[in-house]
């Protein structure tokens, strides 16, 4: 071997000469290690916690990953967090616990909790205090909120720039979308629903911190049904889903998915695909009532009606069944589904699709009346008198005209009209023809899809600018992608043709900011630049109102009805006893989620006034 | 247990008498102890007190997310904690069919070769401290310290680091490092001599080691003895050579054997052992390749470890060092098992190799032996 081990007396004598040496020990603070970059413990030194307590959204990820439950999430009501779905509980620290491992700043998503290089923490306990009370004392000198004043000296910190190094994978997985050119050719369903394994790796994103709860309208079960999913176990996630949504296939392909803009991997990274992963769910079920074992409670003899068969009258349905209610639905038309039959295209929620969802609902027994129209073929008063209880949600039926000159030409239609005609397939030829849309939301999108689906070359003409517009960012991304030009500041003037719409002209508006920081105010005047383009049709898809005129008129005034919406308390009640209200005309957000929620509350509300009227 | 401080005989008052040895005794460490009847000078029977402290890891880690664990397990090893980290990692890696960047598993040799050294610095002190030159545990726990401080600037903790992570480690090696643990290096080879002519030259601790607790290869066979110990009784056995993990089998060093099976032959092993550790460590530094250092998994409440059982092990300063995992598919472990090398030694084979040994021979035994009792009592 190397070494010569042979014994030898005088040699250890020779470590006397380290006597005179420099010693190991550090005089600190006179002295300072010459081991690190900088003066002091190392840069990355994992000491006492820092955090942003405007970043923090209060997401408590800190507190569930904690191994040694030492974060507690405790509410302040003088935090003001920065972003929309914030929440305002700020984690707390008790340092007895705390084991100073740093999986807390390795999973925060937006980067605000820190540690920093102080590791020194002394406090003067009052020594008159009786011994009993010390330990009391003690905690409360070691139990604290850690903010940016705690400490200005960053160790161990996770920045933005820094996404390997957290544990959050920020990375969505995209379903397979069929490209532009060839999506555009044809109504078929362009975005593909998850396979297994993309789902499953898509669900393993989730943190289940529930911040997506809170933004949805109607408070799914959201971590639930995801983490169901990352499982490997769709029955289990549609079960989730199916407490609280009833039409689970439609608003996985269609939802406004406000959860994803509350997630909090989006913060840093890209949101889950929350809408495709119910998506997933609901299509990997044939049968919902066999899989999940619904069943309609016992009847317990009393009688309700819901007017129009969408989202809203099918959820108040659905969950009236199971409470035990006889409910029949009257739709106008010959098809159940309201808007989402007649209003969104094929291309984004094929009708075989709706129908699973409907048709499940159907299946419980409840009775739907269809090409029965309220006010014409049975008076409303009836209803009232015949069913115990009666549930109106007919949405927003009638369209806003553009009040300008020229809008009676032929060619000229409004949204819903257009989007009617094109799923009752009997849509006009557009093949080269020019197509002018207005308006900026997800019908005027629809119209504008669907019409460079049947080859028409279209542009949309929106008063205020693109990022203003209220339709989903990726509609718009992918309407774009597919050939449509948008027109930002347009505002509509006049529509010019001998026969039919030949020309169109609008101004081009100047944007007033609004000072409360709200969307900017189109202004036009005198001065603004006047354009025209040639047009064969125009299509104003600028909102609807709800059509009431099935009521009586006195019921209209009692109800409160001031032509936009019908006011109703959480439950869905009006000032007629019996009578409620849900859906586009009574809500603030006028979706398919919000719907369904305003559905689901009214079957509540029902249940409490029929229990009271015993 | 009854205490009987002294059994009295009948011909001399003290012929015969129970001793313990440890808790909290100079060359123990945690609640373990020994009891020793003693016949006069000798030991005439062994019984080893586990303490029954209960930490209870294995149970605790039922209880957390795969990834919580890796917070708590470093405090199995107090000395030694990365080789916790690293063998449970590989674990779950194998079972989740990660695949470990190359960068990282450079990183896991250069951290386990560190903690090795660290660990041998233990051991020189130790036996310092058993034999009465407290010199050495002064320079060995102060050289130690630079260990320490390279760790902090890597990991953010000296102790327990925390710094492995299925799929890789936790960050990258900062800027600057890999030179200071050079120059480190250069530190480190010009005080082994010091060290030989302190320790292993010196004429005491060879007549106070050299033939005491005699371990013949095949009782170190029969008794489950891995690692610097048995290498000690010539056998050459080494889980980096013989089953090579991470990038071992990469990086060119010798297993040394010293061969005589005494205590003076166990330390100088380790002596021997700290040389090959900064040859690895060389290596280390030159052929690390770039690239990533982990590889991304599900967040730590979503990482679902496929159903299965592994058992994985790494070389310890003390030996082998395992960890049976069995999955059962979930977001947590369904059953941890700790294999610590002191586990046989300390329990069962001390029971056999101490009797009959004088009683100021008993601290240089543990020692030597490098026995850690954290690793029974997990």
């Amino acid at each position: 071997m190397t070494i010569d081990a042979k014994r030898n007396g005088l040699v250890p004598i020779s470590a006397l000469k380290y006597l005179f040496k420099k010693p190991h020990t550090v005089r600190y603070p006179k002295e300072d290690l010459e081991v690190f970059p900088i003066e002091g413990n190392s840069p990355t030194y994992r000491g006492f916690h820092t955090n942003d307590l405007e970043k923090c959204i209060g997401c408590g990820n800190c507190a569930a990953v904690c191994p040694a439950s030492a974060i507690t999430m405790v509410k302040d009501e003088n935090v003001e967090p920065k972003r929309k779905f914030a929440k305002k509980y700020r984690p707390i620290i008790d340092y007895g616990r705390c084991c100073f491992c740093a999986q807390c700043v390795d999973i925060c998503p937006t980067g605000s909790l820190q540690m920093s290089r102080e590791y020194i923490h002394t406090f003067h306990p009052d020594l008159s205090i009786a011994v009993e009370e010390e330990p009391e004392t003690v905690a409360k000198n070691f139990v604290w909120r850690p903010d940016l004043t705690h400490s200005d000296n960053p160790g161990y910190v996770r920045l933005e720039g820094d996404l390997l190094n957290k544990t959050i994978d920020f990375d969505r997985t995209d379903p397979r979308v069929e490209p532009a050119n060839e999506r555009k050719l044809s109504f078929a369903k362009f975005v593909h629903t998850y396979s297994r394994e993309e789902a499953e790796r898509e669900a393993s994103r989730c943190l289940g911190c529930g911040a997506c709860v809170e933004a949805c309208p109607n408070q799914l079960h959201i971590p639930e049904y995801i983490s169901a999913i990352a499982k490997g176990d769709p029955k289990e996630s549609l079960d989730w889903v199916y407490k609280r949504n009833p039409l689970p296939l439609i608003c996985g392909e269609v939802c406004t998915h406000q959860c994803e803009e509350a997630c909090v991997v989006g913060i840093q990274g890209e949101p889950l695909a929350i809408r495709w992963l119910k998506a997933y769910s609901a299509s990997n079920v044939d049968d919902y009532r066999e899989a999940l074992n619904i069943r309609p409670a016992k009847s317990n003899g009393k009688k309700l009606a819901a007017v129009g068969a969408g989202p809203a009258s099918l959820s108040f349905g659905y969950y009236a069944k199971r409470l035990g209610y006889d409910v029949t639905i009257y739709e106008a038309e010959k098809k159940p589904g309201g808007a989402m039959m007649w209003g969104i295209p094929k291309y984004r929620l094929p009708k075989e699709e709706l129908m699973k969802d409907i048709n499940a609902i159907l299946n419980l027994g409840i009775e739907l009346r269809t090409n029965v129209r309220i006010g014409k073929d049975i008076l409303f008063g009836e209803l009232l008198k015949d069913y115990d209880a009666v549930f109106v949600g007919t949405g927003n039926s009638k369209p806003l005209t553009l009040r300008i000159e020229g809008e009676n030409l032929p060619g000229v239609m409004q949204g819903l009209t257009f989007m009617r005609l094109v799923n009752e397939e009997k849509a006009p030829d557009l093949e080269g023809k020019q197509m002018v849309v207005i308006g900026g939301g997800n019908v005027a999108m629809d119209v504008a899809r669907s019409s460079v689906r049947l080859g028409a070359d279209v542009t949309i003409v929106y008063r205020r600018r693109i990022v203003d517009m209220p339709a989903d960012p990726e509609e718009i991304r992918e309407a774009q992608e597919e050939g449509i030009r948008v027109v930002e500041a347009g505002v509509p003037l006049k529509i010019y043709g001998e026969k039919s719409v030949e020309e169109f002209e609008y101004a081009v508006a100047s944007l007033v900011p609004d000072p409360k920081g709200g969307r900017p105010r189109p202004v036009v005047d005198d001065n603004s630049p006047r354009k025209k383009i040639k047009a064969d049709y125009v299509i104003a898809a600028i909102g609807q109102h709800p059509n009431l005129d099935f009521l009586p008129e006195d019921i209209q005034k009692k109800i409160g009805f001031d032509g936009k919406r019908v006011p109703v308390d959480d439950y869905g009640r009006t000032n007629i006893k019996g009578l409620f209200f849900g859906g586009d005309l009574s809500n603030r957000r006028q979706d398919i989620i919000s719907a369904i929620g305003a559905g689901q509350r009214a079957a509540k509300g029902v249940d409490l006034y029929l229990a009271s009227q015993k | 247990m009854e205490l009987r401080p002294l059994n009295v005989s009948s011909k001399s008052k003290y012929k015969t008498y129970e001793l313990f040895i440890g808790p909290n005794h100079p060359g123990i460490e945690g609640n373990f102890s020994y009891v020793l009847d003693m016949d006069g000078h000798k030991v005439a029977q062994v019984t080893p007190d586990p303490g029954l402290l209960h930490r209870g890891f294995e149970k605790l880690m039922e209880r957390r997310l795969w990834t919580q664990n890796l917070a708590l397990i470093p405090r199995i090893c107090v000395p030694e904690p990365d080789i916790n980290e690293v063998a449970y990692c590989m674990g779950v890696e194998h079972l989740a069919g990660i695949e470990v960047p190359k960068r990282a598993q450079y990183i896991r040799v250069i951290v386990l070769e560190l903690a090795r050294m660290g660990a041998f610095l233990f051991g020189f002190g130790g036996l310092g401290g058993a034999t009465g030159l407290y010199t050495a545990p002064n320079w060995a726990f102060g050289d130690r310290d630079y260990i320490l401080d390279l760790f902090e600037w890597l990991t953010g903790g000296r102790v327990y680091h925390i710094y492995q992570y299925p799929g890789g480690v936790k960050n990258d090696i900062p800027e600057g490092w890999l030179d200071k643990l050079s120059e480190l290096l250069d530190y480190f080879e010009s005080r082994l001599p010091e060290y030989d002519k302190l320790i292993f030259k010196n004429p005491i601790i060879q007549r106070r080691t050299k033939g005491v607790g005699y371990l013949s290869a095949e009782d170190a066979i029969e008794n489950g003895i891995t690692g610097p110990n048995l290498r000690a009784s010539g056998v050459k056995w080494d889980i980096r050579k013989a089953q090579p993990y991470l990038v071992y089998d990469e990086l060119d060093f010798d297993i040394p054997i010293t061969g005589d099976g005494d205590a003076f032959a166990r330390a100088l092993q380790r002596r021997y052992e700290m040389a090959e550790s900064i040859k690895i460590l060389r290596q280390c530094i030159k052929q690390i390749p770039d690239g990533p250092h982990r590889v991304k998994i599900p967040n730590p409440f979503q990482f679902r470890v496929p159903a299965g059982a592994y058992y994985s092990k790494v070389e310890s300063s003390k030996g082998e060092f395992g960890y049976y995992l069995v999955s059962n598919g979930d977001v947590k472990p369904y059953r941890v098992y700790v294999r610590g090398p002191s586990y046989s030694v300390s329990l069962f084979y001390a029971q056999k190799a101490m009797v009959g040994m004088r009683i100021e021979d008993v601290p240089v035994w543990i020692h030597t032996m490098d026995i850690c009792p954290p690793d029974f009592d997990r």
